[in-house]
């Protein structure tokens, strides 16, 4: 090193400490003024400091961060199991040739036509035994049934059959679509196998899933014929549907979460089971019972609080002992929790992980159980409303409803949108089934399911036919099949089936057959009478509201009265969960009157569907 | 959030925080990514050496020592050897530029380049001086490591660094003078 080196390093460090190149050129006092050599270098310093950086693109960025993350995670819990091969690979299919006499060729080939021709009708549709796969992103693999298949990457268009094996790596995933067009999406890192897959010439479709690991989302189109059946498996229990659209997430050995976005799922573990219906989700754990349908809450955002109850996005919720915590977490770290909102009000987490952004967000679900001018009431929590809340569907009170919102400074939760869930009246709670018998469930395998709030949003709705208007074609056009539902509310209001598919067949659906036929019994107003309001245009929460002044099939903290009065400025608050800046209720927490309401509120903003 | 120092954060990822190592990544993708950048002149191979870097980061988190080590310089050491991997790999010499247009000959490069300094101009004009000159000026300019953590980087010492410095810079002079690109501040 050279003196000037040296020199050179030094008038560097002061320009670094902020000093400007004048200042450093013309500071006569110091001792290491620059001579003009040193000054043209550190211009040069500068120029080069100064200068516009390339940056990484942040797409690129994102997914490394991800891919880092991911790879922490897997050095510290390897996936033993998994015995995954990497790269490109070709599925051994040699086949061998034999010779064939002409004689019994002859033979032989008449007979495969008559028992193949036979056969192909009874095997019904080609296509009904394969699964296109489509939308693959990031590496997607399959393994035949065979016994030592090798895995080949799959790509758009390939088919998967019965027996196949396919997993997805970390930021990976496809989407699977049946001959009769319900959709199956796989995100990362799932597992599964796809153990049946069959249907029939009437578009009946038999799939069963065994999920070992990952995050699944069906779109299930209304399932034709007795023995139809779409199921997904796990060593815990079986997920069993009949159109509806819900989603499974199995975290290895830890615990199990299914949801139902719309429609109905039987949720079977051993001899116990549970009915989710729109908008509800469960948990199974190992060595647990089978938890009762709840209705669900996601919340994504800084980790604010991790006192007796953590907060995200302005919203507290319980972190019980049992609660899957995927990661460290410290406060200010980005978390995403997803849990049941429980009778009491409780918000109890049931999965907390990294979220996959950094986008603050919070979504429930529940059911409407009084609306005012500017506010609802969705189970036990207050939710506001302005102009800016967007409306899909025209949800009423007895509705089920998804709603984003955010929490405001004033702790007041202000819906962003509101989404009816149980369009046609299907899938409310109260259809809901739930046997006794969830506690001698022991489930022995350590698979669980998990469900998914936000990822059934992305199943695009183009790719499932109307269902009532298949279901018309069938049945109201002198096929003389029972349609299964309507042998079910035949039964259970013991009504003639022909009479119950007269209603049906003035296209409504069965959940509001139902529910008129319940609000008849209830109420003493005849079926034809509710069904002529309908038919007026009046909303099922109008016409509840107008049969059942008092509603009194939920006791507690519910609101019990809807006075024909204006509303007030201030509404009655029940119980936000732990959420103590609520607006005060007028009259003292004895007051429980619900005042001004109107049962379809001022709905601002019309998402166009 | 809480701004954790690099030791707490090593800390927290050795304990399996997806989210420290997270922030790690956060905080020096950039810094990495444009050493990568001009040095081998070439975005896509930046980013895939700069995801490496990352990678080899997560596996080797054990081995750096938080008590005395800089969380920088380490990284800047893991991404220098993944240079000379690549190089190695390709079969490129690192001094000979990779870019089509830098294999040209300096008087049709100073007909095209701008006549002011630009990332263009510099990443051309770095192509053109010694491979630990150009080196040393990244680290120290683009990349804002002090003396130190440069010498530590490459294995050298603080004065042979100075050294590299001043010779880098006069050397960078020399091309972007004879470029006539300017520049003054």
């Amino acid at each position: 090193m050279t003196r000037k080196d040296d020199l050179l390093e030094q008038l560097i460090a002061e320009i670094e400490k902020g000093q400007s190149l004048d200042s450093v050129s013309s500071n006569s006092s110091s001792a290491i003024t620059p001579e003009e050599d040193e000054r043209q270098l550190l211009e040069l310093v500068c120029a080069i400091r100064n200068l516009d950086q390339p940056q990484m693109r942040s797409e690129t960025a994102d997914l490394q961060k991800r891919a880092v993350m991911n790879e922490l995670q897997k050095s510290i819990q390897p996936r033993s199991e998994q015995n995954r091969v990497s790269g490109k690979s070709t599925p051994v299919s040699g086949r061998g040739w034999r010779w064939v006499w002409a004689g019994a060729f002859a033979a032989l080939a008449l007979f495969a036509v008559l028992v193949g021709s036979a056969g192909i009708w009874l095997a019904g549709p080609r296509d009904a035994h394969r699964a296109t796969v489509v939308d693959v992103t990031g590496i997607v693999e399959v393994a035949s049934s065979r016994a030592g298949a090798e895995w080949v990457l799959l790509e758009d268009g390939d088919v998967i059959k019965a027996g196949d094996h396919v997993r997805t790596s970390a930021d990976s995933g496809a989407a699977l679509v049946f001959f009769e067009g319900s959709r199956t999406v796989l995100g990362e890192e799932v597992d599964l196998i796809l153990s049946t897959l069959d249907g029939g010439w009437n578009k009946s479709l038999k799939v069963s899933f065994n999920q070992l690991a990952g995050e699944t989302q069906h779109s299930v189109i209304p399932l034709r014929g007795q023995k139809s059946f779409f199921g997904v498996v796990t060593p815990f229990g079986q997920v069993n549907v009949h159109g509806t659209l819900f989603g499974v997430n199995v975290d290895q050995d830890k615990q199990a979460m299914v949801s139902v976005d719309t429609g109905k799922v039987q949720v079977v573990q051993d001899s116990a089971e549970v009915y989710l219906t729109s908008g509800q989700a469960t948990t199974v754990r190992k060595g647990q019972a089978l938890e009762k349908p709840a209705y669900q809450f996601s919340v994504q955002g800084r980790l604010t609080s991790m006192e007796e109850q953590w907060t995200v996005a302005g919203v507290p919720f319980t972190v019980a002992s049992d609660t899957l915590v995927l990661q460290n977490f410290q406060l200010g770290d980005p978390v995403l929790a997803r849990g049941r909102i429980l009778e009491d009000g409780t918000y109890l987490a049931d999965r907390i992980d990294i979220p996959k952004n950094k986008h603050e967000k919070a979504k429930l679900t529940g059911e409407v159980t009084a609306v005012g001018s500017d506010y609802w009431v969705i189970g036990n929590t207050t939710i506001w409303f302005g102009e800016e809340t967007e409306f899909e569907g025209a949800p009423g009170i007895g509705d089920v409803v998804s709603v984003n919102f955010v929490v405001m400074g004033d702790q007041r939760w202000v819906a962003k949108e509101i989404e009816l869930l149980n369009e046609d009246g299907k899938g409310k709670a109260d259809d809901t089934e739930t046997p006794e018998g969830t506690d001698t469930a022991t489930p022995e395998e350590t698979i669980t399911l998990t469900p998914s709030v936000e990822e059934t949003e992305t199943l695009p709705p183009s790719e499932t036919p109307d269902p009532t208007e298949e279901a018309f074609e069938q049945y109201c056009t002198g096929n003389t099949d029972h349609h299964p539902d309507g042998v079910k509310l035949s039964e259970k209001h013991h009504v003639p089936y022909d009479e119950i598919m007269g209603w049906f067949c003035q296209k409504n659906g069965f959940g509001e057959i139902d529910l008129v036929y319940s609000l008849s019994l209830e109420t003493g107003v005849s079926v034809e009478e509710i069904f002529a309001m309908r038919q007026a245009g009046m909303g099922w929460g109008e016409i509840k509201a107008l049969l059942q002044p008092k509603p009194t099939k939920e006791p507690k903290e519910k609101p019990t009265k809807i006075p024909e009065l204006p509303a007030p400025t201030q509404p009655p608050a029940p119980t936000q969960p732990n959420s103590p800046a609520v607006p005060a209720v007028p009259g003292g927490p004895g007051e429980t009157a619900v005042p001004a309401v109107p049962a379809s509120p001022v709905k601002p903003t019309k998402k166009p569907k | 959030m809480p701004v954790f120092e690099d030791q707490e954060l090593v800390l927290r990822a050795r304990q399996g925080s997806g989210i420290a190592a997270g922030e790690l990544y956060e905080r020096y993708h950039q810094q990495i990514f444009r050493y990568v950048f001009y040095r081998t002149g070439n975005q896509g191979v930046a980013e895939d050496i700069t995801s490496e870097v990352f990678l080899k980061m997560v596996q080797k988190i054990s081995d750096f020592q938080t008590k005395n080590g800089n969380f920088q310089g380490w990284l800047f050491r893991i991404a220098h050897n993944s240079i000379i991997d690549y190089y190695r790999k390709t079969q490129v010499h690192p001094e000979v530029p990779i870019n089509e247009d830098l294999t040209r000959d300096t008087e049709s490069v100073l007909s095209e380049v701008s006549k002011n300094m630009t990332e263009e101009t510099l990443l051309q004009g770095l192509q053109k001086i010694n491979e630990d000159q150009r080196s040393v000026i990244i680290l120290r300019f683009i990349g804002g490591l002090p003396i130190a953590q440069v010498a530590g980087t490459l294995n050298k010492s603080e004065d042979a660094v100075k050294g590299l410095q001043r010779r880098g810079l006069l050397a960078l002079r020399e091309v972007l003078d004879r470029w006539e690109v300017s520049y003054d501040a």
